[in-house]
């Protein structure tokens, strides 16, 4: 297995360093560092948005989740990403007009300039930092800690993360978003494959479906239905984090940086259709893959159950490329995430282009730091730590959507009750607020909060055109 | 073309509502089974194969709906 990493890990650091040059060579403007030039045709979309949406959460996080809470977690993310993807398409268009209407550089900045107000930015900026920053680092955690299981005398933990955070920025830094987007075409390949094999595999070892869910029956017959053994998969959780990953494209900017740059709407359209295609291929192959640990690692700590099932049950060759499919995953989400980071400031920033591409880079190299500091400290939870993310930007939709779709300045009122509720959740997550109030989930009240005030503000101002 | 993309929207409602009734998630219930599989992921399925069928409609139907309009870039 270790000399199939190398050998694979050599050859996706080959493809990394063609990506960086290529890029480099044709990068001269801040807008083709930070943008990739506004080019970027349907097949490269569909693997750059799939890379950014599928990490160490999908590899490690969602197998996990299946296993320890059954098939409800079907409902929890690929029926919740579903609805995101149509929402690709119908919020891209609209960004992308608005986008086109105001000079894009970052979603911070242009909501500053639609609200003609310096705190839509400054809020916009703060809920992506606050809450991206967890999520990049459970990534590197998450890829921490499974290189260290596989390879227990090679490094310490924290080298791993050291280690791919210093790849990161260098390939970033030197090509830019062309860069991470071709380093995303690579690991959105790697990632459709190797899932695909192993999920296939693990139904083998059973024979068929059927009997693999018979055997999940006999372990224990809860995984099978909702709410799961541990009762997580409530109504009132489901549509709460229906809710959050549906907004994904609207709040998240790795998310709508990448429905910017598409090189135009009909490509927009493509890679809508695409990702909603390869996410379901990559869905079933978790799901599998976590009713196998299920019947297989049913009492095992996570790290055993994913390196067991990933890499120890399967042929040498395939648990090479796994090690560096997971590798590559957290590489380009973190680097998904980081550069959105990096382009929000940007667009905050004012001054001639060479200034602000120093000050950018020095941000991005600063927010990589907080990164890796942040993953030594956090916990183990990866896809909980996710949806806090998720969930915690969604409390911007009432400023970006509406600065989105409005045909004027909205009212500031939309900008202090999503900074309220951005707050008030994420005193939530630190437990300075109850997670529920009155039988009811906090986040769940928020967006009723939101919704009826972002309504009351849309018909008394009349802000809204046809969209 | 318009009607169309309503019946798209409208029906990415619709089906958003139905996940969280007992039609798509009863409680501590897993038949029927289909293909081995039981209800909720089968039905789960399903339903994420609805969205992209509407997904499918939906991009069709704006695309036309949009051209029509002159705002496709």
């Amino acid at each position: 297995m270790t000399k199939w990493f190398w050998f694979f890990g050599a050859i996706f650091i080959l493809l990394l360093i063609i990506a960086s040059s290529r890029a480099f060579k044709k990068n001269r403007s801040i807008d083709d560092y930070m943008l990739a030039g506004s080019n970027i045709g349907a097949i490269l979309g569909v693997l750059t948005y799939a890379a950014a949406l599928f990490s160490a959460f999908i590899f490690i996080g969602v197998p996990d989740f299946f296993r320890v809470h059954g098939v409800g977690a079907w409902i929890f993310l690929p029926v919740s990403d579903g609805i995101m993807f149509f929402m690709i398409f119908w919020f891209g268009y609209n960004l992308r007009k608005k986008a086109r209407e105001t000079g894009y550089k970052g979603m911070a900045g242009m909501m500053r300039d639609i609200f003609g107000n310096k705190w839509a930015g400054y809020l916009v900026f703060t809920g992506a930092f606050l809450f991206l920053i967890p999520y990049v680092a459970i990534q590197i955690r998450g890829m921490s800690m499974f290189f260290t299981a596989i390879f227990p005398d090679m490094l310490p933990s924290w080298s791993w993360a050291l280690i791919i955070v210093a790849i990161m920025l260098a390939y970033s830094e030197l090509g830019g978003l062309k860069a991470i987007v071709f380093s995303d075409a690579v690991q959105g390949v790697l990632l459709l494959t190797v899932l695909s094999i192993i999920g296939y595999n693990c139904i083998v070892h059973f024979g068929n479906v059927k009997e693999l869910f018979n055997q999940v029956q006999q372990v224990d017959d809860r995984l099978l239905s909702t709410p799961g053994p541990e009762g997580l998969f409530t109504t009132q959780f489901l549509v709460a984090s229906f809710l959050a990953i549906m907004l994904l494209p609207i709040t998240q900017p790795q998310f709508s940086s990448r429905i910017v740059v598409m090189k135009s709407m009909k490509e927009t359209y493509k890679m809508a259709g695409g990702v909603s295609i390869v996410a379901f291929i990559v869905f079933v192959a978790t799901a599998f893959i976590g009713m196998y640990g299920a019947v297989r690692y049913s009492d095992s700590p996570t790290v055993e159950f994913v390196q067991n099932a990933l890499l120890f049950d399967q042929p040498d060759f395939l648990a090479g490329l796994a090690i560096v499919g997971l590798f590559a995953a957290v590489l380009s989400t973190s680097n998904a995430q980081i550069f959105a980071l990096g382009s929000e400031f940007r667009s905050l920033l004012k001054g001639d282009d060479k200034s602000v591409l120093i000050r950018t880079k020095i941000a991005l190299f600063i927010f990589a730091l907080i990164v890796m500091a942040f993953s030594v400290i956090i916990s183990d939870e990866l896809v909980l730590l996710a949806r806090v993310s998720f969930a915690g930007t969604s409390m911007l939709t009432p400023v970006i959507l509406i600065g989105v779709i409005s045909k004027k300045a909205p009212g500031k009122e939309l900008l202090i009750v999503s900074a309220i509720a951005l707050f008030v959740f994420l005193f939530s997550v630190f437990q300075l607020i109850p997670e529920n109030i009155m039988g009811i989930r906090l986040d769940i009240g928020l967006y009723v909060i939101l919704f009826v005030i972002t309504i009351i503000s849309i018909v008394a101002r009349g802000t809204l055109r046809n969209s | 073309m318009k009607k169309l993309w309503s019946f798209a929207r409208l029906g990415v409602i619709i089906l958003s509502i139905l996940i969280f009734t007992p039609l798509v998630i009863p409680k501590n219930e897993f038949r029927p089974e289909f293909m081995g599989m039981p209800y909720t992921l089968w039905v789960g399925i399903l339903a994420y194969f609805g969205y992209v069928a509407f997904i499918m409609i939906g991009i069709y139907a704006h695309s036309k709906v949009k051209k029509e309009e002159g705002g496709n870039d």
